[in-house]
């Protein structure tokens, strides 16, 4: 059986200390002659000049750092697919309308209570008048895409959300209908979630 | 207006003057900063500086490996050690150590006498021998060289039983060190109960 | 042809003495006021030129591109926060000893300043009137133990106890590793038989080949002088003096303001000082690897050259290697370095005996 102990100085071997105990594997300990030793100090050297090496050629790679906002690295980069970013009303492109029906279940689904709604009409005439979103409360929990019968708001992949004042934090309803005719790729909600579920799967197995 | 004619002396005697006042300014001054500093701490700094100052007084003479040997051992060396023994000392203790003057009147007298003996013999000494006029070597040689040929010829024996002094007093401290913590060690089982062992395995180790 | 600027600038302040009436030989003291000017630009400049380089290679080394914003490329980033510095308040802890603390960073400046008086610039017609010593070599060693001073001043002043862990070690390590440092810096007074450092740069005129580096019997030296001058500057594997995360920032931890400011002032012109000091005894100093120079300024271009290769070498090693222990650090020094220097002092004594 091996002995284990804590290390002190130089290890002469692995140091593979133990992630429970904390102690380390010494392998059973050779006589410490002139030739070890200095097969010791090669080895160490050898190590040394190998991480010097990989530096090195860290040093003349190509540079990782985009310089946002200073200079766009990569022109139109879009984060991943699934991220939560600016919202968005989806315009119907047949009848050039909401998709949304103003049925409410996203304003009282809402843990942060960050919509509100005003609608107007009845039956298939029904439609939101007035559609606010904070975003200074928005939890970007998905729970408002996920309920919506109708499939009439999403995230876009925007994430230059900043603004400088608290009150341009409340999206109406014009610059939640822009935001969903410019992002002409928005996530589909239903849709999107589905792929990127899948795709999760997938990489888990 | 021209300085080299003032009190008869030359340019480079003029330089020489101002540098010997200077340095010798700065031993004098730290040298009274080490009397009357109040913290030992402060007056090892102030020793740092009377030496550096002494250094410099070697430096104008010509003696400059005298010079580098000053700074590198007394400056570099001895103050260090000093001021890392009142350091640990300090810690030790965990209070300051203060250094008053209780012993002002002998050490006036110590001193005063130190001169009365000291200055005759100077005095009888130079008038003998005559003031040097030149004090660093015209032999063509440079210091270095005529010093390191000293060491290993003619003053060979006094060379090496100063390293072996030196090792001597270094091997002691070595032993000193270590004769206490192996006292520690042996008391260390006895005041846990006596049936400890003495390597601690691993179930004993607390994980 | 030879350093005619050197002849110039002295011919200058010659004229300029017997314009006013100045005696001769204050025209030697005029020249040390320039020479000491000349040092304390140099100083800053390097030590923040150092700093900027210092962030470029790190970012680069790291896939990164280091300061880019202040100015073309981020060269304005390290004056910046130079001035940044400038303004910050000084603030010295209430129990702290207002003597030592003040006198941490000056006397840690001080003997890294009075590195370079011994430095040879240039041919011996030199400019920066520095000190052509027989004793060069010695005085170098003796003034960076000051130094050692200036840690301890700063840590023990602090009233800290990073601050005086961080002294302990920083001056344990030092006092170490300065023993292979001077061991390996004799091999190469074996080699050029004087402690002078522009005779040594003498005899490594000739060319490239002719420099101590090549000498295969001082080979090891140079790398013990390597590793021993990178741990003289407390960086990154062997900078446990002010380890991050053990100790906040070691001895300087109390200190803002200007005051931190010498001491990394301090600790980068240090490395300048031995990457100079490298330059000198292995690299061939002031002399042009082709052998013969001829233009003005050009010894000052090439060992500055020689010098800005160590402070690369040295970087390099700080962003490569992870800090060592403490005990792995002495056990560095005195197991595997002392040995070594030992030795390689007995091999070059004994390949200049016998060749």
């Amino acid at each position: 059986m091996r002995e284990m102990r804590e290390t002190r100085g130089f290890v002469l071997g692995p140091y593979n200390p133990s992630p429970t105990t904390g102690l380390v594997d010494v392998p059973p300990r050779r006589r410490l002659t002139v030739w070890n030793a200095l097969w010791l100090i090669a080895e160490g050297a050898w190590t040394i000049l190998v991480g010097h090496w990989v530096t090195l050629r860290n040093f003349w790679r190509k540079k990782v750092t985009d310089q946002y906002p200073h200079r766009q690295a990569r022109r139109n980069w879009l984060p991943g697919p699934g991220y939560r970013g600016d919202f968005a009303l989806i315009t119907d492109w047949k009848t050039w309308e909401l998709r949304c029906i103003a049925c409410l279940q996203c304003q009282n689904v809402c843990p942060s209570g960050c919509i509100h709604i005003t609608p107007e009409g009845r039956g298939r005439e029904r439609h939101p008048v007035e559609f606010y979103i904070d975003a200074g409360l928005c939890q970007y929990c998905w729970l408002c895409v996920e309920v919506c019968p109708a499939s009439a708001i999403t995230m876009t992949p925007d994430y230059e959300t900043a603004v400088d004042t608290p009150r341009k934090l409340i999206r109406d309803i014009d610059y939640l209908r822009t935001r969903g005719l410019e992002f002409d790729d928005v996530q589909r909600p239903l849709e999107a979630q589905q792929t990127a579920e899948a795709e999760h799967e997938d990489k888990g197995e | 207006m021209n300085l080299v004619q003032y009190y008869g002396l030359t340019a480079e005697q003029w330089l020489e003057y101002v540098g010997f006042l200077g340095t010798a300014g700065v031993a004098l001054v730290s040298g009274l900063g080490v009397l009357f500093a109040r913290r030992v701490l402060h007056a090892a700094v102030w020793l740092l500086f009377c030496l550096l100052g002494v250094a410099g007084l070697f430096a104008l003479m010509g003696a400059h490996v005298l010079f580098g040997v000053q700074i590198l051992v007394y400056a570099g060396a001895i103050a260090v050690m000093i001021i890392f023994a009142v350091l640990l000392l300090e810690r030790a203790t965990g209070r300051g150590i203060l250094s008053g003057n209780r012993h002002l009147f002998a050490g006036v007298v110590s001193a005063g006498a130190f001169v009365v003996v000291m200055a005759p013999t100077l005095g009888v000494a130079l008038w003998a021998a005559g003031w040097p006029s030149q004090t660093a070597p015209t032999t063509g040689q440079t210091n270095v060289a005529l010093i390191g040929r000293l060491f290993l010829t003619r003053h060979l024996l006094a060379f090496e039983l100063m390293s072996v002094v030196l090792l001597v007093a270094m091997i002691g401290a070595i032993v000193l060190a270590r004769a206490e913590r192996r006292s520690d060690a042996e008391e260390a089982p006895e005041a846990q109960g006596g049936g400890a062992a003495h390597v601690p395995t691993e179930e004993a180790r607390p994980s | 042809m030879i350093a005619d600027w050197a002849e110039r600038i002295r011919a200058f302040s010659e004229g300029l003495c017997t314009r006013f009436g100045i005696p001769g030989l204050l025209v030697d003291v005029l020249a040390w006021i320039f020479g000491a000017i000349f040092v304390l630009l140099l100083i800053t400049v390097v030590a923040l030129a150092a700093i900027y380089l210092e962030r470029k290679v790190s970012g680069y080394i790291q896939s990164r591109l280091g300061p880019m914003r202040v100015g073309p490329i981020g060269l304005f980033q390290t004056p910046m926060d130079a001035l940044k510095l400038l303004e910050k308040e000084d603030i010295v802890p209430r129990d702290a000893d207002r003597f030592l603390h003040l006198l941490g960073p000056v006397l840690l400046v001080s003997a890294t300043v009075m590195m370079f008086a011994v430095i040879p610039w240039d041919v011996r017609a030199n400019v920066g009137r520095w000190l052509d010593w027989e004793i060069g070599l010695l005085y170098l060693v003796a003034v960076s133990g000051i130094g050692m001073l200036g840690i301890v001043c700063g840590g023990w002043g602090s009233n800290n106890k990073w601050s005086l862990l961080g002294a302990l070690r920083g001056v344990a390590q030092l006092i170490s590793y300065e023993i292979p440092l001077v061991l390996a810096a004799m091999c190469v007074v074996l080699q050029a038989e004087t402690l002078s450092l522009s005779q040594m740069v003498e005899q490594q005129q000739a060319g490239i080949w002719a420099w101590f580096l090549w000498r295969p019997w001082l080979m090891l030296p140079a790398i013990l002088l390597l590793i021993a001058g990178i741990a003289e500057v407390n960086r990154t594997p062997f900078d446990i003096p002010e380890a991050e995360s053990e100790l906040v920032a070691g001895f300087h931890t109390e200190y803002s303001g200007m005051k931190f400011g010498l001491f990394f002032l301090a600790e980068y012109t240090h490395l300048f000082v031995v990457g100079l000091l490298f330059a000198v005894l292995f690299l061939g100093g002031w002399a042009s690897p082709l052998g013969g120079s001829n233009l003005p300024f050009e010894g000052l271009v090439w060992l500055n050259l020689k010098a800005w290769i160590f402070v690369l070498i040295a970087m390099w090693v700080r962003w490569t290697l992870p800090r060592l222990r403490v005990d792995q650090l002495m056990a560095m020094c005195w197991k595997l370095l002392i040995p070594a220097s030992f030795a390689a002092l007995v091999i070059v004594g004994v390949v200049l005996m016998y060749a």
